[in-house]
């Protein structure tokens, strides 16, 4: 048990960044003195790391399909008609649309690679749907949308 | 990718001017600049992959279509913590809610499902000293409330200030002190020898 009168609490504070800073400094020179908050420290740094240690990370290709993903969910929200995207230039919803097709049949290929994500090949087939999906912003620059929504419009 | 270089560098607020002006590529540049925190700060809620990635494209669903209500008086960042904190109680109450695991028709209908085992697709090497001190911190952060596991991750693994916290959580800043405090005893404790 410490009895030097700095708190485990103070040295909490002091460990995420949270005291002022003539505060901090002298928590600072007080550990260099004080071994039990050292000790204390060290744990509470070590608990720290600990948990930062939960955080994982995903190959590029399943970040961009989670991505397609979300953006198909906002187009079907979209099309149910709860719009919140008047706001928008008129011509937004047409370009998202032809987009979210384009990106739902690239997507969907993908989904069903997932079951065999394992094998070589697959992961090759979806980092090519990736790199298409990629390809549609360079697409859109090319007002490729544009055309798309064109055609959306003679439809309807 | 040279492309995103340049981008990584621009500021929230400019890039959410061009996704209400109806950039696509906007858009996506934002959910690709906040994907990992996200997904994380959810896993760091639900202490479940799956129910993570479910958490997290929910949350970009619901931020994206909140944009236009987003004064920028807070940062992107804690909006956007705000929303996946919700969104974590919403699929809580979904979970519990009476024939949840019978009542596929909500889901069948939607193409969007998740047709895969995130823990599949995770870049991890779980060696066997790793998996245990995987185990244990699970076990740690389940034992705390909600509400101090928020806040321990929002500050530990996300870096937020106290402050912010409190303006996230809608608490007090005391009450977040307090929420840190019993969460790092808790903590320390139940790591206790393996650390
Ligand atoms: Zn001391």
């Amino acid at each position: 048990m410490k009895n030097c009168g700095v708190s485990s609490e103070a040295l909490a504070e002091y460990i995420f960044g949270e005291m002022e800073p003539s505060e901090a400094s002298r928590i600072a020179g007080h550990i260099k003195e004080c071994s039990a908050c050292r000790e204390e420290i060290k744990k509470l740094s070590a608990v720290s790391e600990a948990v930062k240690s939960i955080e994982v990370d995903f190959s590029g290709d399943i970040w961009d399909m989670q991505r397609a993903s979300i953006i198909r969910k906002l187009e079907k929200k979209e099309k149910q008609n709860v719009s919140i995207f008047r706001v928008f230039s008129p011509g937004f919803m047409l370009k998202t649309a032809g987009a979210a097709a384009l990106i739902f049949i690239l997507a969907a290929a993908g989904f069903k690679a997932f079951d065999y994500i394992k094998t070589v090949e697959s992961r090759q087939a979806i980092a090519g749907n990736t790199e298409m999906l990629q390809n549609l912003e360079i697409l859109e620059r090319l007002d490729f949308y544009e055309k798309i929504s064109a055609g959306k419009k003679q439809e309807s | 990718m040279e492309k995103n270089r340049d981008q990584k560098h621009r500021e929230d607020s400019e890039i959410i001017k061009e996704i209400l002006r109806g950039s696509g590529p906007a858009m996506n540049e934002l959910i690709k600049k906040y994907q990992k925190r996200v997904y994380n700060t959810a896993y760091g809620m639900s202490l479940n992959y799956d129910t993570a990635w479910d958490i997290s494209q929910e949350a970009f669903v619901k931020a994206v279509r909140a944009l236009p209500s987003f004064r920028g008086d807070s940062s992107f960042w804690t909006f956007l913590c705000r929303i996946v904190i919700n969104t974590f109680y919403d699929h809580k109450r979904k979970v519990k809610s009476p024939g949840y695991a019978a009542n596929f028709s909500d889901y069948s209908d939607d193409e969007d499902k998740r047709m895969f085992e995130v823990r599949d697709v995770i870049n991890i090497e779980e060696d066997f000293e790793k998996k245990e001190l995987k185990d244990r911190l699970k076990s740690a952060l389940s034992a705390l409330t909600d509400a101090q596991r928020q806040v321990f991750i929002l500050k530990n693994n996300e870096g937020l200030k106290i402050r912010e916290i409190a303006g996230v959580l809608n608490i007090s800043e005391g009450t977040v002190k307090s929420h840190l405090n019993r969460s790092v005893e808790k903590i320390k404790n139940e790591l206790g020898g393996i650390l």
